[in-house]
């Protein structure tokens, strides 16, 4: 039997999460629930939505001719960004964690595209990207090569793409310098001592005790990467060739350009799902390559 | 003292009295709502704001609203506010929701809008189960662009100014060859031409959507029927015109493929620069682009398009619409009627983005300079002689309209159409097996939205 005292800790608790759950509730639940709704219906938004059942999950898979290549896009922009990002966002940590001078402005300088806003770096990075004026073009230019089609190419828009999102992984950067910073200098030492070189400590203790903070940015960077839209929305509106109309994309086309709201909600609920089982993929291989200190 | 109290009571209620009296009559004065877009500066919109104050200035009885927003995500807009039941009473549309508003039982009748003897060119009519849902706000035509100095240079006769005279496509390409130069000098016709290093391209014909579809209508071809019933792109002359448009890149290199526009600049600049010899655009370019570069130095022609079989040009122009949840359809009616008046559209007509769309500017020669011809209108437009029948005759009497005036469902089957078109521009498929292999999507798509 609980002491009435505990039954009123359990209250205030509820009490102060109140708010969250209602936030949760109204802002992620009912409209989750409200898209499953839409997705059974034809719903054009001019008109009252009309029951169609499952039609429109079958139409994704029969006729829509853009979801196959949308499926593509996104994981090719998605898995990209997030090797890139990662290997980019460790190997600037690693350099800024050594004893250099003006560390502290460079961290700065590292962490500043992350308070960018993406709209304005996107449309910065579109003048660079630029054929004819652009400062990417002119560089080249100058070694005597041909001027690319950054954005207007279907083989270089998406990787175009990647790096400016790579570029502005200022957070990834600093949370694993926190990382780095947080890795014992006992054991570096113990390694030392055993006659290890730089590279035995990278590879037998910074990596194994920093792969949790890898598996984190690595999720996170996926499940942002897989619903990037800004750039392909400010700069290649999905094209050429479709090249660049990942998923995110396609659904707000379908809606709020196109007018079929089900057939969107049907989409962006089956995107739900994948996000779902390719963050569950990595949960499940995780145990192979993470390494928990004290585990 | 007392006096000079009573007096000041007294002016106090004059003018608390006249206060109530003004108020009471603009509330007399019906209100509506009209809602349309700029493309890129405010200062535009600030025009749109300039002409909304003209028309309450000029009205006693109704007072009007402008909701004014950019043109990118204008659609998203409209959208939006018909979902929350929120619509202005009416609007500028773009011509590809039209007749989805229609559809959708939003937009009003308009029949009623003009008396027979003074109404807009019948061609510029969206129409819905018979009923005209709104008129084109200008009268627009494609044609062929062209940068004089290049022809006088490889002398060359300039694209044909009338239909009569206009270049079959064969005649088009020899020309283009002609006028495609690489880095060396060699032009497309000529042995060595090096394709890889292009300076200067023959042409462009437009490839955009709803633009190319043209030249399969003038192969006896096009998307669908003028009546909206039958699908025509999948028969052999819509096919054929199709490859001939992509081979003007894809084999014969004389014009740009469309990731090389993406990384060119506007038409007018285009010829200016020499990038291209002659490009195909609509009538608006004379006073959106071509203006520009008139002050820079250009000196273009205007001619008509090359034909397979017929001399064919489309035409369109955004509509204006009510919609019906207006209270006040008859004030709508009458707002739409001013606003559409070319009087109130002077500057934009005179400088060549629109066309007029009433009847009686077509009918006399005197009627027409008062707005073509550039003595007149002291605008940078091409010469009244070359203008009348390369653009004016051909907008009369060769135009047939791009099917959003009639086909409910446009896009939705452009969708389809676009979804790997690409492949096709870019010669790395035919055009017979892209159209074979998404006919059937095609078809069900059509048949499912073609009126019953």
């Amino acid at each position: 039997m609980k002491s009435s005292r505990s039954r009123r800790t359990t209250l205030v608790a509820y009490l102060f999460l109140t708010p969250a759950i209602l936030g949760l509730v109204f802002i992620t639940v009912l409209p989750l629930l409200g898209v499953v709704g839409i997705s059974l219906t034809h719903w054009s938004g001019l008109v009252p939505p009309t029951y169609i059942g499952l039609d429109n999950y079958r139409d994704i898979f029969t006729v829509d001719p853009y979801f196959a290549r949308s499926v593509v896009a996104t994981l090719y922009f998605a898995v990209g960004a997030v090797i890139m990002g990662t290997l980019y966002a460790f190997f600037v940590a690693l350099m800024l964690n050594q004893r250099i001078p003006g560390r502290g402005f460079f961290r700065s300088v590292f962490f500043l595209p992350y308070v960018v806003p993406s709209v304005g770096a996107s449309v910065v990075w579109g003048w660079m990207y630029e054929a004819n004026f652009g400062v990417f073009n002119y560089f080249l230019s100058l070694f005597g090569f041909d001027k690319v089609q950054w954005l207007g190419n279907d083989i270089t828009a998406t990787p175009s793409i990647i790096a400016l999102t790579v570029w502005g992984l200022g957070n990834f950067i600093v949370i694993f310098l926190a990382g780095l910073q947080s890795v014992p200098t006992s054991y570096l030492e113990a390694v030392e001592i055993d006659g290890g070189r730089a590279w035995h400590k990278f590879r037998h203790v910074t990596l194994p005790l920093m792969s949790p903070i890898i598996f984190f940015n690595v999720l996170m960077s996926l499940v942002t990467n897989l619903q990037i839209f800004i750039p392909a929305r400010t700069l290649t509106k999905g094209g050429p060739n479709n090249s660049t109309l990942y998923m995110v994309l396609l659904i707000f086309r379908e809606g709020f350009e196109r007018n079929n709201f089900g057939h969107a909600a049907a989409v962006s609920l089956i995107f739900f799902l994948f996000i779902g089982a390719l963050t569950g993929l990595i949960f499940a291989t995780s145990r192979k390559w993470l390494f928990f200190e004290g585990a | 003292m007392k006096v000079s109290r009573k007096l000041l009571v007294l002016a106090l209620a004059v003018s608390i009295f006249s206060v109530i009296a003004v108020s009471q009559a603009t509330a007399q004065k019906t209100e509506i709502s009209y809602m349309a877009w700029y493309n890129t500066t405010q200062s535009e919109a600030d025009q749109v704001q300039a002409t909304m104050d003209r028309f309450n200035a000029s009205q006693d009885k109704i007072h009007a609203t402008l909701i004014i927003i950019p043109r990118d995500g204008y659609e998203t807009k409209v959208n939006t506010m018909a979902a929350g039941r929120q619509l202005p009473d009416c609007t500028e549309l773009s011509e590809a929701m039209t007749l989805e508003f229609a559809s959708a039982g939003l937009l009003a009748d308009v029949s009623t809008m003009y008396p027979p003897d003074n109404a807009p060119l019948k061609s510029l009519a969206f129409t819905y189960a018979g009923k005209p849902v709104g008129y084109s706000s200008g009268n627009e035509v494609l044609l062929m662009y062209y940068n004089k100095k290049i022809f006088d240079a490889a002398k060359l006769a300039y694209p044909p100014a009338s239909a009569d005279k206009a270049w079959t496509w064969q005649q088009y390409i020899d020309v283009a060859k002609k006028l495609t130069k690489d880095k060396n000098g060699k032009t497309a016709d000529q042995a060595g031409f090096d394709p890889k290093n292009i300076v200067q391209y023959g042409t462009d014909f437009d490839r955009t959507w709803w633009m190319w579809p043209i030249a399969a209508v003038s192969n006896g071809g096009g998307l669908m029927s003028p009546d909206g019933k039958q699908l025509l792109i999948g028969k052999p002359e819509s096919i054929e015109a199709m490859q001939a448009v992509a081979d003007l890149y894809a084999k014969y290199h004389v014009a740009p493929s469309r990731s090389d526009l993406a990384a060119m600049s506007t038409l007018d600049v285009n010829l200016l620069t020499g990038k291209v010899a002659m490009a195909t655009g609509g009538q608006w370019n004379i006073g959106v682009t071509l203006a520009n570069s008139v002050k820079d130095g250009l000196d273009y022609g205007v001619g008509v398009l090359p034909k397979f079989k017929k001399a064919v040009t489309y035409n369109t122009g955004a509509p204006y619409g009510i919609f019906k949840s207006t209270k006040n359809l008859d004030a709508a009616m009458t707002f739409i009627r001013w606003w559409a008046d070319e009087k109130n559209q002077w500057p934009v007509i005179l400088n060549g983005t629109l066309m007029p769309v009433m009847a009686k500017w077509y009918q006399t020669d005197a009627n027409m300079r008062q707005w073509a011809d550039p003595d007149v209108t002291k605008t940078p437009r091409p010469a009244f002689s070359m203008y009348k029948t390369a653009v004016i005759d051909y907008a009369m009497n060769n135009a047939v309209q791009v099917p959003w005036y009639y086909f409910n469902g446009y896009t939705g089957l452009n969708d389809i159409l676009e979804s790997g078109i690409d492949n096709v521009w870019n010669g790395k498929q035919t055009a017979q097996d892209y159209i074979t292999k998404i006919l059937p999507q095609l078809q069900k798509f059509f048949d499912d939205h073609k009126a019953k």
